[in-house]
């Protein structure tokens, strides 16, 4: 118990940000591992405080933003985050990130636990995308099952692909024999990623094609189709949801929280999937569940890997997701494999812990990296 | 050679970050307090306080100034929390208010607003910064019912506007009356002498209350009130018809200048989404005692934010005050925090006897009509063990 004379100490005086640095650091691998896909370059993330805390993300934006950021930061409060996000912070949700691990931190908890602390286990899924075409068209069926059954060795509930191979009905002829191969109880994902296969000349799904896809991904045993339509289409995959009994799912595209009550007033959505960092970061997705709480709507994070995964996993134990993407992992990599340099930079020896194909919340504080300063300072480009 | 190299690193410079164990929760108690009065207790100021307070193995205890029915917590609320993780408050409120009626949302409010000081007292930071703090300063209004009929209709016009002047004179800039008077447009002739004697800037709310005057008013009767209102440039009219009805107040707010504002009682995230969804409100007022705690009012301020509404938090008085104060700070929607008080007086005033349960005898800044967001940890009330135990009166 405090004394009454250490309560009256206690005065939580302001704690200003009295500086940013983002610069990218490359971890040393062997070339094999790097041809392998093995994350060792971050961009990082540093918000020192007149607390003499500093605050770490490796999900920054590129040191071009530096300046940006620096005039939006320096001088403010740290904790006023909501401050932050309406002056600009939204679009840095790399920085928001190191913000928040300098506030746990300094409050000595992770911070999940600052945020309702819903959780502390969430099943992993490990979206996979295969070195090669983009469409995936050049991975046989049987690798996909093959890779699917590897992780389900590993413990791992579920894996999501890309739904992207130009006859698009070949995508559920794969769903069908990964299921054959890891038998129910395994969820096997799909990807459609809206306008992204642009970049491969394809065009967004005419709802025709969207419908004949979900039908058929249903009956090959799919557990949600994502992003089916246009990111700024509200009614399609609501029509769409309404015709078929899989979820669909999105939100990976929007910034802030307007476009989720979009979502939420339309029922766009059965799942939303808010990007742990393009949204705005940790707060905005924790704002967008409890939105979605409202309608009974579950909100799982989009995802990403390695060290940049920390800040999506506060969000997602904060929330209470059910599932945590881990992405894009390269087969027939498993992604403790493929995040492993990112420990040569932390005193916790293993990023994060995974039981059964659940991540366990670290009980460490901030972010749950325990960071080496002078690894991190050796290892800069 | 990394290796080695990191292992020199990780031991030669810097010990690494503590972990932070779990916390659980040992304990839960109900009682009040009586502080002194001097012998002869003035009827505007507040000498009963009651207290909820939540022990943990960390060593740190929650205090909040919200009483729970002492039947309630050891027949619901202990059961379900006692040996639970302390900060799992997101998942102990959606198991509480799942199987909760009413009066049990808010026998869980005290405990919940306990279990945040303790939070924050373990984090030696305010509430408010935990939740990713919007501002430091809350604009206070002054509810103000005075001595008299419930419905004030032996109340001098000039007596409230006296009062007005005087909440005024002190740097306040708003006041809340009834809209009680048996003579509706009683309470919009009241607001023209009161609007006459304060001039064209301070804010007068006027508050129907729902169905606690003992009738509803008509919608033409409303409309005739509202109407009244605006040509007084009074800021909002409160729960003009039954708390439950999603239609009147958006026709009412569509038809008229003057804010309708409501939502004291709501009790679910899922209410505040039907009031949003109809528009029914130009400005939602859940309460955090009664929707669920701090945790649910910032849930609900997220989705009032989401459609553009104001979310400005239904107040209390005394102590009761501190979670309201975090929860308003953590709101980037929410001007105000409504302070009721026990007659009229200023809020200083009212919570003065009770100074004596705090360490440094000091409750909230109040400067230029605004509260200030405390600096101290938790909730924001350094409160004194020895005086919670010698003031005592409940076990």
């Amino acid at each position: 118990m405090l004394s009454r004379r250490s309560l009256l100490l206690a005065l939580a005086g302001p704690v200003r940000v009295t500086g940013v640095e983002i610069y990218d650091i490359r971890i040393p691998v062997t070339q094999d591992e790097a041809e392998a896909g093995l994350m060792h370059a971050f961009n990082v993330v540093e918000v020192a405080t007149s607390a003499g805390v500093t605050g770490y993300s490796f999900a920054g934006p590129g040191t071009a933003h530096l300046p940006a950021v620096r005039r939006l930061l320096t001088g403010q409060d740290l904790f006023a985050i909501e401050k932050h996000l309406d002056n600009g912070l939204e679009k840095w949700g790399g920085v928001e990130h190191a913000l928040w691990d300098a506030i746990g931190r300094i409050a000595k908890q992770p911070v999940y636990r600052l945020l309702g602390g819903a959780s502390t286990r969430v099943k992993a899924y490990v979206t996979c995308v295969w070195p090669g075409k983009e469409d995936q068209q050049h991975v046989s069926y049987r690798e996909q099952a093959e890779q699917a059954m590897r992780l389900q060795k590993a413990g791992f509930p579920g894996m999501k692909i890309r739904a992207w191979r130009p006859n698009p009905l070949d995508d559920a002829d794969a769903c069908a024999e990964i299921r054959a191969a890891t038998g129910p109880g395994f969820a096997i994902m799909f990807d459609r990623t809206a306008h992204v296969p642009s970049i491969i000349g394809q065009k967004v799904w005419s709802f025709d094609t969207g419908l004949r896809v979900a039908r058929a991904l249903q009956r090959a045993g799919a557990y949600w189709l994502e992003e089916p339509f246009a990111r700024d289409d509200y009614k399609s995959p609501a029509r769409l949801a309404a015709m078929v009994d899989i979820p669909i799912t999105g939100g990976e595209g929007y910034v802030g929280t307007g476009s989720f009550q979009q979502c939420l007033v339309n029922r766009t959505y059965d799942i939303l999937q808010p990007e742990g960092r393009g949204s705005g970061g940790i707060l905005t997705c924790r704002k967008v569940a409890s939105m979605a709480e409202a309608y009974h709507v579950p909100c799982i994070l989009h995802g990403t890997m390695a060290l940049m995964l920390a800040g999506w996993l506060q969000a997602t134990f904060a929330t209470g997701a059910e599932w945590q993407e881990v992405a894009l992992v390269r087969p027939p990599l498993l992604p403790q494999q493929q995040w492993a340099p990112g420990a040569k930079v932390l005193r916790n020896k293993e990023l994060y812990r995974i039981e059964n194909g659940e991540i366990v919340a670290s009980e460490l504080p901030g972010l749950g990296l325990d960071v080496i300063p002078e690894a991190l300072r050796e290892f800069r480009v | 050679m990394v290796a080695t190299r990191r292992g020199f690193l990780a031991g030669a410079l810097g010990a690494a970050c503590a972990t932070a164990a779990p916390v659980k929760i040992t304990g839960v108690e109900t009682f009040a307090v009586r502080v002194p009065d001097g012998g002869s207790p003035d009827p505007l100021r507040v000498y009963r306080y009651p207290v909820t307070r939540v022990h943990t193995d960390a060593g740190i205890t929650g205090t909040s100034f919200i009483g729970i029915d002492p039947t309630l917590l050891e027949s619901w609320v202990k059961p379900a929390l006692l040996g639970q993780d302390l900060f799992a408050i997101d998942r102990h409120m959606k198991r509480l208010q799942m199987n909760s009626g009413e009066s049990r949302t808010q026998g869980w409010s005290g405990v919940e607003h306990a279990m945040w000081d303790c939070v924050g007292r373990l984090a030696g930071r305010p509430v408010a910064e935990l939740l990713g703090k919007a501002k430091d300063r809350l604009r206070i209004y002054r509810t103000t019912v005075f001595p008299g009929k419930q419905d004030q209709s032996d109340v001098p016009y000039e007596r409230q506007a006296e009062f007005a002047k005087r909440l005024q004179s002190n740097g306040y800039t708003a006041i809340k009356i009834r809209a009680w008077r048996p003579r509706p447009m009683d309470d919009v002739d009241a607001t023209g002498v009161i609007r006459a004697a304060v001039g064209p800037s301070f804010k007068i709310m006027l508050d129907r209350t729902a169905v606690r005057p003992g009738w509803v008013w008509d919608y033409p009767t409303a409309l005739q009130v509202a109407r009244g209102l605006e040509k007084h440039n009074a800021y909002w009219l409160e729960e003009p018809f039954d708390g439950m009805d999603l239609q009147g107040p958006a026709r009412l707010a569509a038809e008229t200048d003057i804010l309708i504002t409501g939502g004291e009682l709501g009790r679910t995230l899922f209410e505040f989404a039907a009031f949003l969804h109809n528009k029914t409100y130009d400005i939602v007022q859940p309460d955090t005692r009664i929707c669920g705690g701090i945790w649910a009012a910032k849930k609900i301020s997220t989705l009032a934010a989401s459609f553009g509404v104001p979310c400005v938090q239904h107040g209390t008085g005394g102590f009761a005050l501190a979670g309201y104060i975090q929860a308003g700070c953590a709101m980037t929607n929410c001007e105000w925090q409504e302070m009721i008080g026990a007659g009229p007086n200023l809020p200083t005033e009212e919570w003065e006897p009770g100074l004596v349960l705090l360490e440094d005898k000091k409750a909230w800044r109040v400067e230029n009509g605004y509260v200030l967001l405390p600096k101290a940890p938790g909730l924001g009330l350094r409160v004194s063990e020895a005086a919670l135990k010698e003031y005592r009166i409940r076990a």
